[in-house]
């Protein structure tokens, strides 16, 4: 009986009627995201609440034919691993490069060499390759700070970015409008030139051909900008379409009853054309938190590029950019799915 | 008083006039243009003084040119009108053929253009791949059993909510390690990323165009004792493609235009062609001028395509 009442109240507030085919999918899909974040938080929390001091590898080497490798722990132990074979061992650094270790049957000083194919640096946190684990907990715990650093570059340079795109949407729209060709044609052009051209293209001719002629600009900025500029093309077809779209006999009946044109504008065009530009504007600005992934190219450290720097340190590529894609989907989703039931309400066909 | 009739030249007349002066005024730009750049070792010129010359006269003849054509009342005979335009034509002519000859960066373009094989056949690859996936999926997402219709929503939802190079990415590094060691090359990982990502899209076009066919079809051919198959390949499908080309078609310039992307994976394509050429010769406004429009050389055929498309209206 309450769930019954729950099911219709989220009907009533989440659909209209004729979705409720598609409202199930997606509230399905929904949920499932919501329990796998539920599963990873708790395997999170799991590392953390018991640590077991062997779990906590602070370093793991391998020899350059990848035969043989050994894990150092907290605890002044460690494991010899030889194929098929595994010991015990225990440690003590002698100097930075220099370890002594202790077997149950012998005694050796190892003398770390650096090539590509064993880890990289000697210091208090070793970097290690990985042998055989599959998903490394651990690993993933610890960087999630900075791919967090990653994401508030992104969300930031998403909303500078549709704000800009927003007003050089409007500017583009405006001009395409005006009767004067000197003014209309250029736009015209500058827009589906821009529409047929790759972002990433955009984005190289901004950094690299502007501060030659003078506009030297950080990188951030330079981004967002042309960034801006890319979607603020696709937004004055937006603004086009909205406008276009209040008919013709609002704007008759406005010159009949002499209504001056500010007074037009607010109060009749402005208030119909407005909101079925709203989830289009919505969808541009879940394209373009996706497409801040491109600003790469810039040295922008965005999420991606903090996925890429972390992998490209150990080689370790599976928990970082599986992290950043889940990062962008969780964002992307929820906004999409607000999207649509701001298209429901405030569609054109209603 | 009326004004008296003037007998005015066809549009014709003034449109081969326009050419034949054109032609003029473009042999005559290119005399005037130095050797092109040939050896893309050599020197760039630094004197940029002839050109922004020749931008000015060019920005003053087209505002001439805008202006006259633009004034409403200024109403001259076919003569006055026949002189104006060959001026225009010839200006724009000459302006045209000396800054083309001039500037043209023939070498860059030859080197950049080494890439447009892989541009030509990933955007070729990606495009089958994207509509056998959006086409399967899509019909799938219609179907009648909850879980297909699930997974398939799980799909289109998880490619359509990430980008596509973070999906090109993945592909790229995280498959050939472990667990998963699947060696795979640049080309087929953008192959692949490419497909799926304008699959996904692709799957909701499909799918949006099956739905769209109002239901008294269905319940006509119902009424009709058609089979579902029978239903689908007669009723459904002729009418739902035609409505879904159009967005499709949308669909394969954003893939053209995604194809870029791949040079982040060190694949040799256009962009990567150009950002190497950068590095090589450092022309970075050529290069960077000349990027674009190959691409929009590229997409705009497309363009032109789809539209010829769209108004093809009868379909089988």
């Amino acid at each position: 009986m309450g769930l019954n009442f729950l099911r219709t109240a989220i009907d009533r507030i989440y659909t209209g009627r004729s979705q409720r085919y598609q409202a199930g999918v997606k509230w399905g899909l929904l949920v499932l995201v919501v329990l796998v974040l539920i599963v990873i938080c708790v395997l999170f929390l799991q590392s953390v609440l018991n640590p077991d001091p062997r779990d906590e590898i602070i370093g793991r080497w391998r020899t350059a034919d990848g035969e043989t490798s050994v894990e150092f722990f907290e605890d002044d132990t460690g494991l010899l691993d030889l194929g098929e074979i595994s010991l015990e061992l225990q440690y003590e650094f002698i100097d930075d490069s220099q370890v002594r270790i202790f077997t149950q049957t012998d005694e050796q000083v190892w003398q770390y060499a650096a090539t590509s194919e064993t880890v990289a640096i000697i210091s208090p946190n070793f970097s290690f390759k990985k042998t055989n684990v599959v998903i490394d907990w651990r690993f993933a715990r610890r960087i999630v700070p900075d791919m967090l650093k990653g994401l508030e570059v992104t969300v930031r340079a998403t909303l500078i970015a549709f704000l800009l795109a927003l007003l050089f949407g409007f500017i583009f729209a405006l001009a395409r409008r005006s009767p004067n060709r000197l003014v209309s044609f250029p736009a015209a052009a500058i827009v589906e030139f821009t529409r047929s051209t790759p972002l990433l293209v955009q984005l190289f001719f901004f950094f690299f051909v502007l501060p030659r002629y003078g506009v030297k600009l950080p990188a951030f900025q330079i981004g967002v900008v042309a960034l801006g500029l890319h979607y603020g093309t696709y937004c004055s077809e937006v603004y086009r379409a909205g406008i276009d779209g209040v008919e013709k006999g609002q704007w008759e009946a406005a010159t009949a009853l002499n209504i001056d044109p500010r007074r037009k504008w607010l109060a009749i065009i402005l208030p119909q054309a407005m909101p079925p530009m709203i989830p289009a504007f919505g969808n541009y600005l879940v394209a373009m938190f996706k497409e801040t992934a491109q600003l790469t190219v810039l040295a922008i450290v965005e999420l991606l590029t903090t996925a890429q720097t972390i992998g490209a340190q150990d080689f370790r590529y599976l928990e970082p950019i599986t992290m950043a894609g889940f990062m962008y989907f969780a964002v992307s989703f929820p906004a999409s799915l607000i999207v649509q039931r701001l298209e429901q309400r405030f569609g054109r066909k209603r | 008083m009326n004004a008296t009739k003037h007998r005015t030249a066809s549009t014709e007349t003034y449109i081969m006039l326009a050419l034949v002066f054109a032609f003029i005024g473009f042999v005559t730009g290119i005399s005037q243009a130095n050797d092109p750049h040939i050896n893309m070792m050599g020197t760039v010129p630094e004197d940029f003084a002839k050109t922004i010359r020749f931008l000015m006269i060019a920005v003053m003849v087209l505002l001439i040119g805008g202006f006259v054509l633009n004034i409403e009342r200024f109403d001259p005979d076919s003569l006055t009108r026949a002189t104006i335009v060959s001026l225009l034509a010839m200006g724009m002519g000459v302006v045209t053929g000396f800054l083309v000859y001039e500037i043209a960066p023939f070498d860059l373009l030859q080197a950049i253009l080494r890439g447009l094989g892989v541009t030509v056949g990933l955007t070729a690859m990606g495009i089958i791949l994207a509509l056998v996936v959006a086409i399967t999926t899509g019909i799938a997402r219609t179907s009648r059993f909850w879980i297909i219709r699930f997974i398939t929503s799980t799909y289109v939802e998880v490619f359509r909510g990430t980008s596509v190079l973070v999906q090109m990415f993945w592909i790229y590094f995280v498959l050939p390690r472990e667990p998963f060691n699947i060696t795979i090359s640049a080309f087929e990982a953008g192959v692949l990323a490419l497909g799926l990502n304008v699959g996904a899209y692709g799957a909701e076009v499909v799918r949006g165009a099956i739905q769209s066919i109002p239901k008294g079809q269905i319940e006509a051919s119902i009424a009709l004792n058609m089979t579902s198959r029978l239903r689908m390949q007669r009723i459904i499908l002729p009418q739902a493609t035609v409505r879904m080309i159009p967005p499709l078609g949308n669909l394969m310039i954003e893939l053209l235009k995604a194809t870029s992307l791949v040079s982040l994976i060190t694949l040799a394509d256009i962009t990567f062609q150009g950002k190497t050429a950068q590095q090589v010769v450092g022309r970075t406004t050529e290069i960077y001028i000349l990027l674009p429009f190959m691409y929009f050389a590229l997409a705009y055929p497309m363009t032109l395509g789809v539209r010829w498309i769209e108004r093809q209206r009868r379909w089988g």
